[in-house]
């Protein structure tokens, strides 16, 4: 990129010209006129005016316009004015100054006089063809095929056999031009004289044996094309002849055989064969489906490649056929394609052979492929496949359905639910409904979906049960909560433990009643001290004031049986910036144990609120300093003392502007009106 | 034959005669047959048959800078660089000898001469002035190179439309340098709507730079000053109207000149209309209604598809922490990024939960790499389209001139992408050509 820099710099030296002075800019056509007419008149205003008239100019300006044209300074201005004015007398105009014009001047006339195709120019520019200035010449010749008469066709045919050879570049660029205005207009005679013209004799010295070949083809489709392409005088010339033969313009040649194809050298022949590929004619089909038969491995897999890249769905039988094939590259190579292939015909021919496999290996490919695929309108059918009676196709099934199933999908997930006694069976299943769950729209209620898993839940197998709790797990919310809760209070011995550590893990405020009942509850196991560091971790990310945290934390102190407890209660009371979690953390610093926690917490409370009172923050921190803590936390607080940042001012101090602004245009829906992302206001 | 025999015996035996004595010194004295490691493609260059070679056209701070890009790819062999300003070609001539440690780079003043004599190049990289992009990617196609060319891609439509057709004609790979297309975290907030994630796409922003776009009025020309003699002024101009020189010019003062530049549109629009137009990919021939902003400096000018998307042209916006960004928004999510970004801002984290799959997606259906310049020579090789072929940029350069005209003509307008016209709007019509100043004229 530019660096901005640079760009504002350039806007500002342009903004600074523009600001020194300006012209007023005349408001109509008469103002212009009247500027061009005074013989005072600056060349400031002068030009000012010349572009007003560029658009806005009509007949009436011409005359004056015309008076510009002779002056070399003003001859590009005015011409432009008269380009693009849509009234006959423009040409005359144009006409008149290119008679006594030269050099640059004439060119540019010349150049114009071609753009608007005024027939009546034809004379002069044939007088130019042949014009000693090389420029001039070739400016000539591209007015004759831009305007495209008889007359014009006539004349630039009747140079080229003339010069020829050799064939100036500029004169056969014209030839290359006014063919293909000749093709437009459906010229016929003019069409095959221009090619003749330009190809009778050999091809072209530049790069131009492309367009004109294709031209010839037309006219005559028994052309041997492949001789052709080797007389052209280069490569480049040789790779543009060949990739025009076969763009979508004209018909394709039908002479341009496999075999052809095979002897012509990279990329050259990629390209012949991509630029087939794209008219999905039914000769490059064919051609395509020869080449992917062919004896050379690397031309075999190019045609497919080139193929399935303009997704043509009649190759897809040919990739099937080998993608069946164990371990070979070709296999591997097909089995790639089938999963890119761009077509929706490739999902339904894939879903065609799920209903039709004569054996379970096509039935577990053609599974796999569409789980790559992840086509949506295939998840019925693949869904079908989890009751099956093999456990490899069930298996195979649950995996293909992992990218296809989205919160739609769940019940139909969940009627499936029934029993399985693989655990590859359990996971794969798990996972498809994990990522189901994960694709839920936020703003849609959770409450029906945690109700469709509830009751899956009873239908279950105990083996299949586990998966439905981390989906609720996934989803959150209190009713989730409080089932998951239901099962680690229950006499279920196997869910018990997995409902915990899901409980445990959990994020949502709303588990901290049945993680604080857990905690209260005295067990001697791991469970216990789990719970308790997980109610220290929801209480500090509380919706509520740092004090009441702090109240509730202090609650709990009683309860701290082992340092691992104090430590994740010092870290809590670090998270709810008060005087009080302060004075709370103060009394563990001299503790040679948990000084370092203490002193921790302490200046997570000084930098998240800087506003607490100085004569409170000070003391604690020189205590903190003399206390046994490590170095680098002595050294952070000795900064402090010695840097005291200033209070902030009234705005919070992390304030930041939101980068989504609240300024959606009238009458369309935001992110806020959905509910799935509030809006700040824009500061 | 005996007698030969006898000598050769001897030699076997061990005497020493006066041409095995010689033949022995030669040995030891002829100097190894050095071939250079670079031709072996063993000093982290491709080998000669495998090589790109290129040049580089317009050699200025922004061209160096593009150059170095080239010069680091190992495949690419850069022979020759183009300037009208000596200190730029010297400069530029140091940095590639100094690459391959050779002397080898060829300085040309002249972009003809160089497309006239330089017959064995492959590519050509253009970062001249706006002006002269369409023009000089017009030459060098037809003179058989392929052209990775800076943005923006033309100074008007009819400009865009000689590139297009030139690319075609002449089967050229054409790429423009709009390389947010190619990055990953735009290429995700591409597929992300593409793809449906966001629901039904209603709105996309299009980051513009800031300060007025270009005016119809003239603005007031700089004192003239003779042209130094290290500098071709007239081709400096090329295409663009006649006018006196003056250094700050060429110091970058021809940015926010309607001669010369596309405006604050087109300084950033010309990469965010197409980034958005490839996250919303709107019907490629209907008509699109531009309603411009109630002041010159287009923010706020909006562009209603027949999809029932509206873009949104926006500058000084807090919506980007960076530049160049761009914003879809669906029914069901949002995403955007922009320059500095690692990842897009999404509406929902779950969005960027198969951020990777995307990607992977992408590349496998388009078989595009995630690197701009990488993907221009990749389809070098496969003659491919590239992601910001002529035609793409085509599309999306239309409606950074129609943007422009609409503001202009400070009324709104409806673009007809098929005809490549405005609807019922004759003056609007005259703005999408000008006349090239002779000799630099389109072919």
């Amino acid at each position: 990129m530019r660096s901005v820099y640079q760009i504002f710099a350039g806007f500002a030296m342009g903004a600074t010209l523009y600001s020194v002075a300006n012209v007023p800019s005349p408001r109509t056509e008469a103002d212009s006129i009247a500027i061009l007419a005074q013989s005072n008149a600056t060349p400031e205003a002068i030009e000012v005016a010349l572009r007003h008239l560029a658009v806005h100019s009509t007949e009436a300006s011409i005359p004056h316009l015309q008076r510009y044209l002779r002056m070399a300074e003003w001859c590009d201005f005015a011409r432009g004015a008269l380009e693009t004015l849509d009234h006959p007398d423009a040409n005359t105009a144009l006409r008149q100054a290119a008679e006594n014009a030269s050099g640059r001047r004439l060119l540019g006339l010349l150049d114009s006089l071609g753009r608007r195709r005024d027939e009546l120019a034809v004379p002069l520019a044939i007088r130019h063809l042949r014009n000693e200035d090389p420029d001039v010449a070739a400016a000539a010749a591209r007015a004759l095929a831009r305007i495209g008469t008889e007359s014009a066709i006539e004349a630039l045919v009747r140079t080229a056999s003339e010069l020829y050879p050799p064939l100036p570049a500029a004169l056969t660029e014209a030839l290359c031009g006014t063919a293909d205005e000749c093709w437009k207009r459906d010229i016929t005679v003019g069409h095959v004289a221009v090619v003749l013209a330009a190809l009778e004799r050999g091809p072209p010295a530049g790069h131009q044996l492309g367009p004109l070949l294709r031209h010839r083809v037309v006219c005559n489709p028994g052309t041997n094309c492949a001789d052709w392409i080797r007389a052209a005088p280069n490569p480049v010339a040789q790779q543009i002849a060949a990739y025009r033969l076969w763009t979508d313009e004209f018909p394709p040649p039908s002479n341009l055989e496999s075999t052809v194809i095979a002897d012509l050298p990279e990329p050259f022949r990629s390209a012949v064969l991509a630029a087939a590929a794209r008219t999905a004619s039914d000769g490059a089909v064919s051609l395509l489906l020869d080449l992917s038969r062919h004896t050379d491995a690397e031309l075999r897999r190019s045609a497919l490649s080139i193929a399935v890249r303009y997704g043509l769905p009649t190759i897809l039988p040919r990739l099937w056929e080998l993608a069946r094939d164990k371990g070979t590259e070709d296999a591997a190579h097909a089995r790639r394609s089938l999963a890119g292939h761009p077509s929706t015909a490739a999902d339904e021919f894939l879903v065609g052979k799920l209903h039709t496999a004569l054996n379970h290996d096509d039935l577990l490919l053609a599974l796999n492929f569409l789980g790559q695929r992840a086509w949506a309108p295939a998840r019925d059918p693949v869904l079908q496949y989890t009751g099956h009676l093999e456990t490899t196709v069930r298996i195979a099934a649950w995996s293909a359905l992992r990218d296809l199933v989205d919160a739609d999908a769940i019940h139909r997930i969940v009627q499936c639910w029934g029993d399985r006694s693989s655990p590859e069976e359990n996971t794969a299943a798990e996972k498809t409904l994990i990522s189901a769950v994960a694709r839920r729209r936020r703003s849609v209620s959770d409450v029906p979906l945690v109700s469709q898993l509830s009751n899956a839940w009873h239908a279950a197998s105990a083996s299949a049960r586990p998966s439905l709790l981390r989906a609720l797990h996934q989803i959150g919310g209190p009713t989730a909560v409080r089932l998951v809760a239901d099962i680690a209070g229950s006499s279920h011995e196997s869910l018990r433990p997995i409902a915990t550590r899901l409980l445990i893990e959990w994020r949502d405020p709303s588990a901290l009643p049945w993680l604080e009942a857990m905690a209260r509850t005295p067990d001697s196991s791991a469970t216990h001290s789990l719970a308790l560091r997980a109610v220290f971790r929801l209480t500090a990310a509380l919706d509520v004031s740092a004090e009441t945290k702090v109240a509730k934390l202090v609650e709990w102190e009683p309860l701290l049986a082992t340092e691992d407890d104090r430590r994740a209660w010092l870290a809590a009371l670090g998270r709810a910036p008060c005087v009080a979690a302060l004075q709370c953390a103060r009394k563990f610093l001299s503790n040679p144990n948990l000084g370092d926690e203490a002193a921790a917490a302490i200046l997570q409370i000084v930098n998240a609120a800087p506003s607490l009172p100085r004569d409170v923050l000070r003391p604690i921190l020189e205590e903190a300093q003399m206390a046994p803590i490590s170095p680098r936390l002595r050294a952070d607080i000795e900064h402090w003392l010695r840097h005291e940042p200033p209070p902030p001012p009234g705005l919070p101090p992390h304030h930041r502007p939101s980068i989504y602004p609240a300024c959606a245009p009238e009458g369309t829906r935001t992110i806020a009106s959905t509910g799935q992302r509030s809006r700040e206001a824009e500061p | 034959m005996a007698s030969s025999r006898n000598r050769s015996q001897k030699g076997v035996r061990g005497a020493l005669t006066r041409r095995s004595m010689l033949s022995r010194l030669a040995g030891l004295v002829a100097p190894p047959i050095m071939i250079p490691a670079s031709a072996l493609g063993r000093n982290g260059q491709a080998p000669p048959a495998d090589r790109i070679t290129a040049a580089a056209i317009g050699i200025g701070g922004r061209g160096r800078y593009v150059l170095r890009w080239f010069l680091q790819q190992r495949d690419v062999h850069v022979v020759a660089v183009c300037d009208v300003l000596q200190s730029h070609r010297d400069a530029a001539k140091a940095m590639v000898d100094q690459h391959y440690q050779t002397q080898s780079c060829v300085p040309y003043r002249d972009l003809r001469e160089l497309l006239a004599t330089q017959t064995d190049l492959d590519v050509v990289f253009i970062s001249i002035g706006d002006r002269w992009h369409a023009l000089a990617a017009t030459w060098a196609m037809r003179a058989g190179k392929d052209v990775y060319c800076e943005k923006p891609s033309s100074m008007t439509v009819a400009e865009g439309r000689t590139v297009v057709d030139t690319a075609r004609c002449f089967a050229r790979v054409y790429q423009t340098g709009t390389q947010r297309l190619s990055e990953p975290h735009h290429v995700l907030v591409f597929e992300l709507a593409r793809t449906g994630r966001l629901g039904r796409l209603h709105t996309a922003y299009a980051h513009i730079a800031n300060g007025p776009t270009v005016l119809e009025v003239r603005r007031e020309r700089p004192e003239p000053e003779p042209p130094p003699e290290q500098l071709d002024w007239d081709a400096w101009l090329g295409p663009a109207p006649w006018r006196p020189y003056n250094a700050r010019y060429v110091a970058g003062a021809w940015r926010g000149d309607v001669d010369f530049h596309t405006g604050t549109i087109g300084e950033w629009g010309s990469h965010t209309i197409a980034q958005c137009l490839q996250a919303i990919e709107p019907p490629a021939t209907a008509p699109v209604l531009i309603e411009p902003s109630a002041n010159f400096t287009g923010n706020g000018t909006r562009l209603r598809f027949a999809n029932g998307v509206t873009m949104i042209l926006e500058a000084q916006s807090r919506r980007w922490r960076g530049a160049c960004g761009e914003w879809i928004e669906g029914d069901e999510g949002a995403a955007g990024t922009a320059d500095g970004y690692s990842a897009p801002d999404v509406s929902h984290p779950a969005l960027l939960r198969e951020s990777r799959r995307l990607l992977s997606g992408y590349q496998h259906r388009t078989g595009r790499a995630l690197d701009h310049v990488r993907n221009f020579l990749d389809c070098v090789r496969t003659r491919e389209q590239p992601v910001a072929n002529a035609e793409v940029m085509h599309r999306s350069m239309c409606l950074v001139h129609a943007a422009n005209i609409a503001v202009r003509l400070q009324r709104p307008l409806v673009w007809d992408p098929a005809a490549e016209q405005f609807r019922d709007a004759p003056d609007a019509n005259r703005y999408l050509s000008r006349a090239a100043r002779g000799p630099w004229v389109f072919g």
